[in-house]
């Protein structure tokens, strides 16, 4: 149920968003099971492609800012490749390894696919855990070990002739005055804390150029909130990504100018 | 059948219904027996108040996880002499290039339960089961011996 | 190219990390412990690499080998507390696959057991304190970098000549 206070636009620039969680590595599970795995997402998505895997990440929390981000580049010859198990149109898909399940939409094509909007999103990653984690239990007797989770909203604000955007237009937090920059890489993090002041997750902001797939280029706003759920339960995870995505919804708002959201609508 | 003086076989330790040992305290270690702890060399640690500027991890005797059975690992010192062979060469074949030794009657004063837990390749293995505090453990170590003993590491600090 | 956006944005202002590393210093003798300015993260991540690549039963008996998930996990937890002044941490794996993080100085000891990723028990002793905390943390270790700064090195020479 969408949160009634949550800022609500007819058209929102949304252009991708991911929900995921990453799990310790279930017992039992070896690759050449992923096969089965797809069989249990297989009937809504019929097309696999494969690709790196994602090194495992964790935020944490102390008096140094989180600015390294070394990934161990040892191989110790266990990685798990990470498969992409795509809708027929190719605009949801679910990406799986052994310690990951991640649910996208993305715009494609022409970009004329409607976002679907969080709640529906929401439901089918529910399904799609629980099926996980029902397979795992016929393994060896376990439940889903969740130590992460990520929600991601990817926005193109701007798409066409970006050289000649003024993002003071588009951003309240970005100001060039008469600078015409040729380019904008742009990243912040915050820290967002519980009732009792205790940091509970990441926002993390990123500002940058993209191409898109259309051949257009745009001013791409992605918003993340990252962090660890409070147990390692299905539910407690995707209470997490409900909380996450009201964070990323009010800040979008607060980011972005009035005039911006006339554009996208806002009700 | 045991002959007099003869310490193996030590009873069968007690098994849930799929076989797995069950934590127990084992009648046939006594409180005086010697109980070996081997120390791999990434348990020794560097440590400015120790006399020689090494000393042991707390790791050496802390318990494992619980899906690893919740135990601490060690070998009966009696039943490796009983077979015949040297303790210390026995517990320390590279890498493992220490070992320590307490008394079950040690690990016992603190609420430790000592069992039998033979394994296919070292049917002189034993294990305690329990809580182990940073102070128990501590005490643990200050109380224990070299078998082997590692150059220059401490065993206090 | 389709995009689309990977979990795990790798962060890529690397050359803030970069900035912040100063040549290796040698180290002084023992007992005389100066703030010592130092990278940690190469010495770090050579000593992860090296207990992750571990043979099963390294023990002597049947541990693990570092998991990477655990891997990961310390290397964040460092990451958040360390800095420049703050003692190299000894780094000691576990029989289940995960470490130990110590730091053992003259003016006390901070450890802190890694059981799984947001899973962690820390004790603190130091010599100006009679109590030796012990805490079960998840992912916030603003405390451990207020421990560290209690017993990272001072000139003990010129503490001896005070006293």
């Amino acid at each position: 149920m969408r949160p009634p206070d949550l800022p609500d636009f007819k058209h929102p620039p949304v252009s991708e968003v991911v929900l995921g969680v990453q799990f310790s590595n279930p017992a039992g599970y070896t690759q050449i099971r992923a096969g089965e795995v797809w069989g249990l997402f297989k009937g809504s998505y019929p097309q696999v492609e494969e690709y790196m895997p994602l090194a495992p990440v964790f935020e944490t929390f102390g008096p140094q800012a989180p600015t390294m981000r070394t990934q161990l580049s040892f191989v110790d010859g266990t990685l798990h490749d990470r498969y992409w198990f795509l809708s027929e149109e190719r605009d949801e898909l679910i990406q799986f390894q052994q310690d990951r399940l991640l649910h996208n939409w993305r715009k494609v094509g022409d970009g004329n696919n409607e976002y679907p909007r969080f709640e529906p999103m929401y439901q089918r990653f529910k399904d799609e855990l629980t099926a996980l984690e029902r397979y795992l239990a016929s393994l060896e007797a376990q439940t889903l070990q969740i130590n992460q989770c990520e929600i991601s909203y990817i926005n193109h604000i701007f798409v066409g002739q970006v050289s000649s955007v003024k993002l003071s237009d588009w951003l309240n937090f970005v100001n060039f005055g008469n600078i015409n920059p040729e380019g904008v890489n742009l990243s912040f993090r915050e820290t967002i804390t519980n009732s009792m002041g205790e940091p509970s997750a990441r926002l993390i902001c990123e500002l940058n150029e993209v191409m898109r797939s259309d051949g257009d280029k745009a001013i791409a706003l992605s918003l993340t909130v990252r962090g660890a759920p409070k147990t390692a339960s299905i539910d407690s995870a995707l209470q997490f990504l409900a909380d996450g995505r009201s964070v990323i919804v009010k800040r979008f708002a607060e980011l972005t100018t009035s005039e911006a959201h006339k554009i996208w609508g806002r009700k | 059948m045991r002959l007099r003086g003869q310490t193996l076989p030590l009873s069968e330790p007690p098994r849930d219904a799929k076989g797995q040992l069950v934590p127990h305290d084992h009648q046939d270690i006594l409180n005086d027996d010697g109980l070996i702890r081997r120390i791999p060399i990434h348990w020794v640690v560097p440590d400015e108040k120790s006399p020689t500027g090494r000393r042991l991890s707390s790791e050496a005797f802390e318990m494992s996880s619980a899906e690893m059975g919740g135990g601490m690992s060690l070998d009966i010192e009696k039943l490796i002499v009983e077979t015949g062979k040297d303790v210390a060469a026995h517990v320390t074949p590279h890498p493992w290039v220490g070992a320590v030794r307490v008394t079950a009657g040690l690990l016992r004063g603190y609420a430790l339960q000592v069992g039998y837990s033979p394994q296919l390749d070292n049917p002189y293995h034993a294990e305690a089961w329990g809580t182990l505090s940073k102070k128990t453990s501590k005490k643990i170590r200050l109380a224990s011996t070299w078998v082997v003993e590692i150059e220059g590491c401490s065993l206090e600090a | 190219m389709e995009s689309c956006a990977a979990f795990s944005s790798f962060d890529t202002t690397t050359t803030g990390a970069a900035a912040r590393r100063m040549p290796g210093l040698e180290r002084l003798p023992l007992k005389t412990a100066f703030v010592i300015q130092h990278d940690w993260t190469e010495e770090v991540l050579v000593r992860l690499s090296e207990l992750m690549q571990l043979p099963v039963g390294w023990d002597g008996y049947r541990a693990k080998p570092l998991s990477r998930e655990n891997a990961v996990f310390a290397l964040s937890l460092l990451s958040v507390v360390m800095d420049q002044s703050k003692p190299l941490p000894s780094i000691v794996p576990t029989v289940s696959g995960s470490v130990r993080i110590e730091w053992h100085t003259l003016r006390g000891d901070v450890e802190l057991r890694v059981n799984r990723p947001n899973s962690v028990h820390a004790w603190f002793s130091c010599v100006d304190e009679e109590e030796e905390p012990e805490v079960d943390l998840t992912f916030d270790f603003k405390i451990v970098s207020a421990w560290l700064d209690e017993i990272k090195g001072t000139n003990v020479a010129i503490e001896r000549a005070a006293a």
